[in-house]
């Protein structure tokens, strides 16, 4: 039996998947905070949502969060001449998803609830918020004196959100997906501690995307990690909700390391389905066998060890040839943190006008790349004789060879039977680098 | 004029002629039926070839094991249920598929030593 009450606190938007075409069009769902109740709802665990969205969405809301189990929907408060329909470019996050909020500038956000009022009606013993364009910094203010615990969820428009709070902080949530991570922290976790070094704070937990996560408890002064899980992976919109809900639910209230990795299976869950009742059923199988699927081997790569990860791209990078998907594949490399190493732009191209010394030291300097890198990925834009050498000859290093052949180009035997991975999506790609570089 | 648009919330089915699109490519995945050409990791160090210095030949008969076994879900022989190798990790999602009441058996389609000892197997549900 749960003892927790959750009240969750934020916007709900309209999410619209526009590369996942369903029988009416692009998919949509209710996003937001409703990512985290349908988590609650598939477990079992008590909470309530204090939401800010249109009035347009009031019936759906209500519908829906009757469906989820609930245990309240209050409105905080109304946004005003904006839709709050959210634009998703690319489901999976394979690279940056590309959100577009239309017309997010024009939204005025007009607090029609009390927080205070909300809290001593549904009682909860934590609360998570997730910030967004309302006035978060206040209603962390108004929760002073809240003698539960306060978990707050800096990936969105947390820019702020503390300034001149006494408010006692119990989980800070950062993801390296975030900008606060990238950029104001520099993905680097002693800077993430400095940003918060004037706050009292019980954990920071650090989500890594596909490498895992760690969790450093301030009272015990240590750190502790939890692979991810792969799954085929569907889509990856609202799964770091799933697993914030979680974490903070009452599920291995003392055994952090088990809670992050049941997080982490259940967010996997998520991102495996579109169906509530697929990722319902699939979670309370994971609970019904939790202690077998907590001993699984996951992946582990940390954000900071894929900035030491070299990978060699092998592919006719010529001026002549279209490549606009090896600069795709770069760009989600990129954005996962990994090294991108491509020999043409960095040691030079070979021009029919060098002598035979010029083009042997541009070849010496290609070799010394390839012994430098971790792994290589050859990219078939055409059958490309050096792609396929550099490929052979990466092989017999013994270190990891994927095929990005996006245009069904790999027939032949060697070439099939030499990498470790054949794919024909970047998605594919991206989840095969992790498989191969992650720590053994 | 009339205009595009989603229909409404709620229409999401399983099967459904759902298209994903963009860099992402394939969609939501079952439990396969059916999975082809999985090279076994491990395999120099699983307990078959440890004990008998030797790898199942072509055609044998192995299967999925209902439990993992050190992390790791493993193929073993049907006949002895001696583990042949680990199954790589990004297989891990078949755990599920087990204990939805799933066997997966299948067939030895290629094994070697050189350079080292290698197992590729097929597995139907």
């Amino acid at each position: 039996m749960h003892e927790r009450t959750i009240l969750i606190i934020g916007e709900i938007c309209i999410d619209t998947h526009l590369d996942i075409i369903d029988i009416n069009g692009p998919l949509v769902r209710l996003g937001g905070i409703f990512h985290s109740a349908r988590a609650c709802s598939a477990l079992g665990v008590k909470y309530a949502l204090a939401y800010y969205a249109p009035d347009y969405l009031e019936d759906d809301i209500n519908h829906f969060s009757c469906i989820l189990k609930t245990r309240g929907c209050y409105q905080l408060g109304k946004v005003n001449n904006a839709p709050n329909v959210m634009l998703i470019n690319e489901s999976k996050e394979v690279g940056d998803q590309g959100y577009y909020n239309i017309i997010k500038d024009q939204a005025k956000f007009v607090e029609t609830g009390d927080i205070k009022r909300i809290i001593d009606t549904v009682k909860p013993t934590d609360v998570l918020i997730c910030p967004g364009r309302y006035d978060t910094n206040k209603v962390i203010r108004d929760l002073y004196g809240f003698d539960g615990r306060i978990h707050i969820d800096f990936h969105y428009d947390s820019e702020g959100i503390l300034n001149n709070s006494a408010t006692k902080i119990s989980t800070i949530i950062i993801s390296t997906s975030s900008l606060l991570f990238r950029e104001q922290c520099n993905g680097k976790f002693e800077d993430v501690l400095s940003y918060f070094q004037f706050h009292t704070i019980d954990y920071l937990l650090v989500k890594e995307n596909r490498g895992g996560a760690y969790c450093y408890s301030y009272s015990e002064n240590k750190i502790y990690e939890s692979p991810a899980y792969y799954v085929p992976t569907m889509h990856s919109v609202g799964v770091g909700d799933v697993y914030n809900s979680i974490f903070v639910s009452d599920y291995f209230e003392t055994e952090l390391e088990k809670k992050m990795r049941f997080s982490s299976l259940c967010a996997a869950r998520y991102a495996e389905t579109m169906s509530f009742e697929k990722f319902e059923e699939n979670v309370q199988l994971t609970v019904k066998n939790i202690e077998e699927l907590i001993k699984l081997n996951g992946v582990r790569l940390s954000w900071e060890d894929r900035n030491n990860k070299n990978i060699y791209i092998a592919a006719p990078d010529f001026p002549n040839v279209e490549t606009g998907s090896l600069e795709k594949l770069a760009d989600c490399l990129k954005y996962h943190n990994f090294v991108v190493r491509l020999p043409i732009r960095e040691n030079g191209l070979v021009k029919a006008s060098m002598t035979f010394e010029e083009e042997l030291i541009i070849y010496q300097k290609d070799i010394e790349l390839i012994d430098a890198c971790d792994m290589l990925i050859a990219v078939l834009l055409f059958n490309d004789p050096g792609t396929l050498v550099e490929l052979g000859m990466f092989k017999q290093s013994g270190k990891p060879t994927i095929i990005f052949d996006p245009y069904n180009l790999c027939d032949n035997m060697f070439v099939k039977h030499t990498p470790n991975f054949i794919c024909k999506t970047i998605g594919e790609v991206i989840d095969a680098t992790y498989q191969c570089l992650q720590r053994r | 004029m009339g205009s595009a648009g989603s229909g409404k919330f709620g229409t999401y089915r399983i099967g459904g002629n759902t298209i994903i699109g963009g860099v992402g490519g394939s969609g939501e995945v079952e439990c396969p039926t059916l999975i082809e050409n999985i090279r076994l990791e491990d395999v120099a160090t699983s307990e078959y070839y440890t004990k008998y210095h030797n790898l199942p030949g072509l055609q044998s008969r192995i299967q999925l094991r209902d439990r993992t076994y050190t992390g790791r879900l493993v193929i073993e022989t049907v006949d002895t249920q001696e583990v042949v190798g680990n199954l790589p990790t990004q297989y891990n999602y078949l755990l599920n598929c087990i204990q939805k009441g799933l066997k997966y058996t299948g067939l030895v389609i290629s094994s070697g030593g050189s350079p080292i000892p290698f197992v590729v197997v097929t597995l139907n549900a």
